[in-house]
């Protein structure tokens, strides 16, 4: 009877930013999927129009805009980007790209910079998981999922773009679209990033310009569709300086001139089908990750020559499927990966790994009443000399919800864990083959409203995370060391809402969100430290967007707060971080030209009152800038 | 609608209500019996690496005052990584601020003088106290600067193996501890020597083979002797400690580490910390060498029944005797990324002081002359 999208409370989320102009309810969302909707898990979505007019680049930055998200961000365009949601670890964020996660087995981490907001649809945040039938095991092994929709074409098009702006930024882009069929997307990109920062506090007040922090990248990306079946084919090649901290230096002779160059490869593959009660799809992936780091004393003497080559592949395959009768849909998926990593790190030996997860969950439905059991079967065996010994897990999982209306109540319990990664088993006198998993327990309970043109959503959640494994940075800025937290919990409180509408020219879609949050540890009863805030969670935080559109043009303002956080778990005065504010502003205007071409211009200002602040402690960000673009639509 | 602005009226009173509590720095810890000696320390935290956290605690009396270089200096911090501080003379204190590549000078009563650059990555100081203070440095394939204390300008350099730490001068000539400790990335092998360098012409004079390898960590001269550590490799090749005589330059092996030492009247005083990555374990040990005869024994001597607590602790991190008051005072980096501490024996090794610092990784203490 309801044949729907792929989640509708994505959709719901969408709805209330919608521009008409570029409407997402294309047919092939209403037709293909075939489950209805679910509102088991609090879910934020920007997409479509808001999605392409915010002031950003990557999906990192776009994720900024979301509740309860912590964005690590070293700074400049090429500073590593890495995204935390509820302070439970970037490494229980599960990214996923069209529903096939994106994975590094070395540490965990994906750097969100990489990214392109370009081609996407949609970018959501589903704390728990996103909750539909036909999941893959993996998607339920997550504490918090990212979830980014590649746009399938609507049209056939070809555009061309040109972008400058502060810092000797440059790019160029192309794109062409086979209607319903594939796109391919390209791009270059290159900045100096030198940009200037400043220090101030009672105990210094440090001007200067940012060296080594440029980057060069090109990305080429293709996708194909065809009924059921997905491709997508991705390569991203990169060189930068990696600019490291801000610290006491009588002059900046000796500046970092570390340089990082990586390559990201996949390819991937989905095929759907759906029969009437029976649900099929599979997913296959192959991806080829390499980082060569480079730390050279002659150009700069203070350092020691470091040389390193990190490879890693992974294959990974999924098979779901599905049996839906009409209260109850029950879905069986099996994945398996398998990962390994080769470097030339001193005394480090070649490691692969097999990980395997198995997934029973089923659905019940009963009039506006939701409930979703899951029972996830997880198996890991590393491959190396003196590896840990295999990692054995069954994990339930509990969603309860109840919809009336434009109103839905909801709850979840979940218990997951994250595997400890291979740097933190064999890094080279860092990793501990000891170390166990660490687990995250998440309590939710909270009320949604979707209503036609008002949204939101309050959520109360408290989080445990036991026998946390925490790195912190040393020496180079992806060399970790790793320190034992045991035991964080989280209280937390967060609002989101939403208002969009249309009035004949004009147009408004606006989006809210705070977020109250409180982590302390609570690992050792004895230690000064216990009850402590843990470093880097913000007690507040909030965003705002306003995009209004008039006719051709559209002005998109989006501010973004973070609150005091420490940097230490001792909360020394010294190591509390100042809060900050950004307001950024995007102003776009299309022309259509007599031959049919539309052109479109944007003049982006970011960090518009030109605050300067530091994310991460000693790595400070850009000032005020400023970026201008030209599109060219066939 | 107007249901919805009850809502947001909601929301906001809300709001209101949680953005009235906000982050509060910690409390400081309280110190354990603070006792009335009459010893006046420097603490020297190193902070983490690439945190620019670097500080000073000073102690007089049993009082800890931390944050002192800031206190004493405002508008100005130490930098990333203080590694070594010596005492040149009775108006000057060196600092050597690894990672902000600089030599902080201090007047004893904290005031900042000047400061010297330009020896990048730098390591451990000596003095031979006629005007020259000299510090090892990790750069250019590893050397050793001689600054003239009046200009604090370098006026020589001598280049000696990989990565040397340690620095002692002892009758004209300077002995330093090779490591080669960044062998494994840098393509050399784990040095296993000390150079000895003639200090009047900055010229290396030989090179001792001492059979052990990465002379890593303290270093203590006592008279003509001096306690160097080998640490080894942290897989097969277990730490060593290595007692040279400095007239002579003959030296004698140890089975046991020396991580952390110090000296007092005849005697070395040893803790020993070894890592094997193998069986993923620190094992700590205490020991005492006594001089001229190079007896070992277990134990801290006198200060024996201090051992207990320091092997309780989460990582010892140096230790080092009261000139003045003959204390005992070991500091303990805790989690290496919180804040330290300091305790305090008296010399029948009776707990008699914790000082919470704040800082991180406290790594030297000064005494202050009285």
């Amino acid at each position: 009877m309801i044949l729907l999208c792929s989640s509708l409370h994505t959709l719901w989320a969408q709805k209330s930013l919608i521009n008409y102009e570029d409407s997402l309810f294309s047919i092939d969302d209403v037709v293909c999927v075939g489950e209805r909707p679910h509102y088991l898990t609090p879910s934020q979505t920007i997409s479509g129009p808001t999605l392409q007019n915010l002031s950003t680049t990557s999906v990192a930055d776009a994720l900024k805009y979301f509740s309860g998200v912590q964005i690590k961000d070293f700074g400049g365009l090429g500073g590593l980007k890495t995204v935390n949601v509820r302070s439970l670890g970037s490494q229980h964020v599960g990214v996923y790209l069209d529903g096939i996660r994106i994975t590094n087995a070395q540490n965990g981490q994906v750097d969100l910079g990489r990214y392109s907001l370009s081609n996407m649809e949609s970018v959501s945040l589903y704390n728990a998981n996103k909750n539909e039938r036909l999941q893959s095991a993996t998607e339920y092994a997550s504490a918090a999922t990212v979830y980014m929709q590649t746009r399938k074409p609507d049209r056939t098009t070809l555009t061309a773009e040109y972008g400058t702006g502060s810092f000797g930024l440059n790019k160029v882009k192309g794109y062409f679209s086979l209607k319903d069929r594939l796109f391919v997307d390209a791009e270059y990109q290159h900045t100096d990033g030198n940009y200037k920062f400043r220090f101030r506090s009672l105990s210094e007040d440090t001007i200067g310009k940012r060296h080594n922090s440029d980057i060069r990248f090109y990305r080429l990306e293709a996708a194909g569709f065809y009924k059921g079946l997905a491709t997508h084919v991705y390569y991203y090649n990169s060189e930068r300086g990696l600019p490291g901290p801000v610290i006491r230096r009588l002059t900046d002779q000796w500046d970092s001139t570390d340089r990082q160059w990586d390559q990201n490869f996949f390819v991937q593959s989905s095929y759907k089908k759906l029969w009437e009660n029976f649900g099929l799809r599979t997913n296959l992936k192959y991806s080829f990750d390499y980082l060569h780091y480079l730390q050279d004393p002659s150009t700069n003497a203070a350092a020691i020559y470091c040389n390193n080559h990190y490879t890693q592949q992974s294959v990974y395959a999924s098979v779901a499927g599905s049996y839906n009768m009409k209260y109850l849909s029950l879905t069986a998926s099996t994945d398996i990966t398998w990962s390994d990593l080769n470097t030339d790190v001193y005394k480090s030996s070649y490691v692969y790994r097999l990980d395997s997860k198995s997934l029973l969950s089923a659905i019940l439905s009963y009039r506006g009443l939701e409930v979703n059991l899951a029972m996830l079967y997880t198996h890991i065996q590393d491959h190396t000399r003196g590896n840990a010994s295999p990692l054995r897990k069954l994990t339930p999982m509990f969603l309860a919800s109840y919809k009336s209306g434009p109103w839905v109540v909801r709850a979840f319990n979940k218990r997951i864990f994250r595997a400890p990664t291979l740097n933190d088993l064999y890094y080279t006198l860092v990793g501990s083959t000891d170390l166990k998993p660490e687990y995250t327990t998440q309590w939710d309970a909270g009320v949604d409203y979707r209503g036609r043109h008002l949204h939101f959503a309050i959520d109360g959640y408290y989080n445990e995370i036991e026998d946390k494994i925490v790195a912190i940075p040393m020496k180079c800025q992806f060399r970790w060391s790793m320190v034992n937290f045991g035991m964080v919990k989280s209280l937390g409180l967060s609002l989101s809402g939403g208002y969009s509408n249309e009035w004949g020219k004009f147009s408004l879609a606006t989006n809210a969100n705070y977020t109250c949050q409180s982590d302390r540890d609570y690992s050792m009863p004895s230690d000064p430290e216990y009850k402590h805030y843990v470093p880097y969670s913000p007690l507040h935080s909030g965003s705002l967007i306003v995009d209004l559109g008039y006719d051709s043009y559209s002005l998109c303002t989006s501010f973004l707060y973070t609150g005091e956080r420490f940097a230490l778990i001792s909360n020394n005065a010294d190591d509390l971080l100042g809060d900050w504010y950004t307001v950024d502003l995007k102003l776009n205007k299309r022309f259509r030209l007599k031959n049919g071409m539309v052109v479109q211009a944007t003049v982006e200002c970011n960090n518009l009152t030109d605050s300067r602040h530091e994310v991460v402690k000693r790595y400070p960000m850009p000032g005020r800038n400023w970026k201008a673009t030209v599109k060219f639509e066939l | 609608m107007n249901r919805h602005y009850i809502y947001i009226l909601t929301i906001m009173l809300t709001a209101t209500l949680l953005a009235a509590c906000s982050l509060e720095p910690a409390d400081s810890e309280p110190p354990v019996a603070p006792t009335q000696t009459d010893d006046r320390i420097v603490v020297l935290c190193q902070g983490l690496w690439g945190l620019d956290n670097s500080t000073l605690s000073y102690i007089d009396g049993g009082t800890v005052t931390n944050g002192w270089f800031k206190k004493n200096n405002p508008g100005m911090h130490l930098g990333d990584t203080g590694n070594d501080i010596l005492q040149v003379n009775d108006t000057l204190i060196a600092i050597s601020v690894n990672w902000s590549n600089i030599i902080q000078y201090i007047y004893p009563d904290g005031r900042a003088i000047a400061a010297t650059e330009d020896i990048p990555n730098n390591r451990r100081l000596a003095t031979d106290r006629r005007g020259y203070l000299y510090c090892t440095s990790y750069a250019d394939n590893g050397y050793v600067a001689k600054i003239d204390i009046r200009t604090k300008q370098i006026v020589d350099t001598c280049h000696v193996g990989y990565e040397p730490e340690g620095v002692a001068y002892y009758d004209g000539r300077l002995f330093v501890a090779n490591t080669g400790g960044y062998g494994g990335q840098a393509g050399h092998k784990y040095e296993s020597t000390v150079s000895v360098v003639d200090a009047a012409t900055m010229c290396e004079i030989r090179r001792i083979d001492t059979g052990c390898i990465n002379l890593f960590g303290d270093m203590t001269c006592c008279g003509q002797f001096l306690c160097i550590n080998s640490a080894g490799d942290s897989y097969d090749v277990a730490s060593k400690t290595v007692v040279m005589n400095m007239a002579d330059e003959e030296f004698r092996v140890f089975d046991f580490p020396a991580t952390y030492s110090c000296a007092y009247g005849n005697r070395f005083y040893l803790i020993g910390s070894s890592f094997s990555y193998v069986t993923g374990a620190y094992t700590l040990t205490t020991h005492t060498i006594g001089l001229p005869s190079l007896d070992v024994a277990d134990g801290l001597a006198s200060y024996a029944a201090a051992a207990p607590e320091i092997l309780k602790m989460q990582a010892p991190y140096g230790i080092f005797i009261s000139p003045y008051s003959a204390h005992l005072y070991v500091t303990d980096a805790r989690g290496y990324a919180t804040n330290g501490r300091l305790y305090e024996f008296s010399p029948t090794g009776e707990l008699i002081g914790r000082y919470p610092l704040e800082g991180i990784n406290p790594g030297k203490l000064l005494f202050l002359k009285k």
